[in-house]
């Protein structure tokens, strides 16, 4: 990706992690304030509903632009000149800080007993030690991992029982070594296994997505987006020929676990999204609009606005709970009506937008420069 | 005597400004792909005392024709020769003597613009080549993943620098041959070319550079082939550590999940 178009910032990237941002605050807002409130009379939005689905891309969108990020910035560090020991250095400590960050974040925002619930945080700071293994190996061995990755997630799950996991949609483990290692690699929300193969998709698909402009553009990430869509709906018509064992979901198409389908599916989509986004918008000339400035400020604090969105709708929910029945849980999914939950979501993201602008200013804290800080001075 | 002319050429019309009307001027293509345009000048038959001032006379226009053809260039170089002159640069050049001997000093003429010409280009290829060297000499100590999108670029000036150095092979013992003895007004004419021109020496400087050119980028073949070698191997190591790693992977999984209660 030399002569890359990564020096500058893509402002296809920043809409995409955006949308990212926006899809997450609903889905969050909706289920956890009413995803199921008035269940018995109304329409349920949840995990069920077909038309809630796209939000089920957030947290693909996520990890996978995490990996594309990585790959155009190491890249434009590498054309700077940049030593790839300290490039390491660097990434090995935003690693580890994400990790920690994670579990901090499991503790603070959910419960000390969710610590290792292996959310999306510890998932992409275990994605930043491996994209630092990446950036070092041959393009074809991160593919091969990839595959790995995805084909060996059902097996995994299958020899660790995922169902035993889960009671009621949450994943319950145990506090003990092996529950905690079996759901970082394969039962948690968001274990290793296939979870990994998206940021290492993202890495090895940038140098397709952000190649060359002009006319020269290859189709490649085009054809390879729509071979994965294709191969997701192979996967999902060949279900009833896979052994009985291997299948730990009824549906074909879901996030917990994980489906082939939905693995597949979910880097196809980000393939082609990217792409067709890059295509459109990186190469307009004239100075940003109100909607890039806006998702740039967004994309940039998107770490924040993730803890953010938690503990605005969280805490308030578990403050709320304990004071009315002495239980944080008691108004979990019952809160409030999902009109409602839905008019907090919009409130936030526009709250959000207004103080992503703010943290760009210098000397204003947010959890980019803490990691900045710590990461790489 | 001598008024301005024009006279037709196969290849058109070329304008012979000052010469006398009898002159002959031909046009060749040469291998840099210009041409060159040799005019033959009979000296008219004058009184012996007027003789040398009516070859000075020619020679001076001849050398303001030649000079024409590229104004503001190096000055054209004179070779008198046993009462005969050759005026010469590059792009034009103007032998002129008695009738009889033009056809001889026409031979050697174009014999040596021909050759020079080849050299010429070779130089200016080669020159054009060494401008890369620098950039391109690292690649050849080692080679890494940057390397690779220029890997047809490097192999095509491989190529080059071997065309280059096949092409000097081949011109070397051309320019190199001895006069043929005995001595002929065309052998000696090329002798005196040659000397003039600093053809051979200039023939070893090229050989020189484009030895350089072949080492360096023969250099970068072989580090570029050895770096897609051992990636491939690279690659298959990482392979065999990943499904090691899956296999460990599984294992593990599978030993948790028969000792969990």
């Amino acid at each position: 990706m030399t002569g890359r178009r990564s020096a500058t910032r893509l402002a296809s990237i920043d809409l995409l992690r955006t949308l990212a941002i926006v899809l997450m605050t609903l889905v969050h807002f909706v289920e956890n304030l009413a995803g199921s409130f008035d269940v018995e009379s109304g329409p349920f939005i949840g995990a069920n509903r077909y038309w809630w689905m796209p939000t089920g891309f957030a947290a693909p969108l996520f990890t996978f632009l995490s990996g594309v990020s990585y790959r155009l910035w190491a890249d434009a560090q590498t054309a700077r000149g940049r030593d790839t020991e300290e490039l390491s250095k660097i990434t090995v400590r935003r690693g580890l800080f994400l990790i920690l960050f994670g579990l901090a974040f499991n503790v603070l925002v959910w419960m000390p007993e969710d610590i290792f619930n292996w959310d999306i945080l510890t998932l992409i700071g275990s994605a930043m030690l491996a994209l630092d293994v990446a950036r070092r190996a041959p393009p074809a061995v991160t593919i091969v991992a990839c595959g790995l990755l995805v084909g060996l997630a059902p097996v995994l799950r299958s020899v660790a029982d995922y169902r035993a996991f889960w009671e009621a949609g949450y994943f319950d483990y145990d506090f003990t070594l092996a529950d905690v290692v079996t759901g970082y690699l394969a039962t948690g929300y968001f274990p290793v296994f296939p979870w990994l193969a998206l940021p290492l998709a993202g890495f090895a698909a940038a140098p397709w997505i952000y190649g060359p402009a002009g006319d020269r553009r290859p189709r490649a990430p085009l054809v390879i987006g729509g071979l994965l869509l294709g191969a997701a709906a192979v996967v999902m018509a060949a279900r009833p020929l896979v052994p009985a064992r291997l299948v730990t979901h009824d549906r074909l198409w879901a996030m917990f676990p994980p489906t082939t389908a939905y693995v597949l599916g979910t880097i196809g989509g980000g393939i082609l999204l990217a792409t067709i986004l890059h295509r459109a918008i990186d190469d307009r000339t004239g100075g940003p609009g109100w909607l890039e400035r806006i998702a740039g400020a967004m994309s940039r604090h998107s770490l924040s606005l993730y803890v953010l969105h938690h503990v605005a709708h969280v805490w308030p929910l578990w403050i709320a709970g304990f004071i009315a029945a002495g239980d944080p849980d008691a108004l979990w999914q019952v809160a409030t009506p999902v009109s409602t939950a839905l008019a907090w979501a919009v409130a936030f993201l526009c709250l959000a937008a207004w103080l992503a602008e703010r943290m760009d200013r210098p000397g204003v804290p947010s959890a980019e420069s803490l990691l900045r800080w710590l990461c790489e001075s | 005597m001598i008024t301005t002319h024009e006279k037709l050429t196969e290849a058109g019309t070329i304008p012979v400004v000052g010469l006398p009307p009898d002159t002959v001027v031909e046009r060749m293509p040469l291998a840099d792909g210009g041409v060159v345009e040799v005019a033959l000048v009979a000296i008219p038959a004058a009184e012996p005392a007027a003789h040398d001032a009516v070859i000075a006379e020619l020679v001076g226009r001849a050398g303001s024709w030649v000079t024409a053809a590229t104004p503001g260039g190096d000055p054209p170089l004179v070779v008198p020769l046993y009462g005969t002159s050759v005026v010469w640069s590059p792009r034009r050049a103007a032998a002129v003597g008695p009738a009889d001997r033009l056809a001889a000093m026409r031979s050697a003429l174009v014999e040596f613009a021909d050759r020079e010409a080849e050299l010429r280009d070779i130089e200016w290829r080669i020159a054009a080549a060494l401008e890369h060297v620098d950039h391109d000499a690292a690649v050849a100590f080692e080679a890494d993943e940057q390397a690779l999108p220029r890997r047809k670029e490097l192999a095509a000036r491989f190529t080059a620098a071997i065309s280059l150095r096949r092409r000097l092979a081949v011109l070397a013992p051309l320019l190199q041959r001895p006069a043929p003895q005995p001595p002929t007004l065309a052998g000696q004419l090329g002798e005196r070319l040659r000397d003039r021109t600093r053809v051979v020496e200039r023939l070893e400087h090229a050989v020189e550079q484009a030895d350089l050119l072949e080492r360096v980028y023969a250099g970068c073949g072989d580090r570029v082939a050895e770096f897609v070698s051992s990636r491939r191997h690279l690659t298959l190591e990482w392979v065999i550590i990943l499904l090691l790693a899956a296999e460990v992977v599984l294992i593990t999984i599978d030993l948790l999940a028969a000792h969990t209660p």
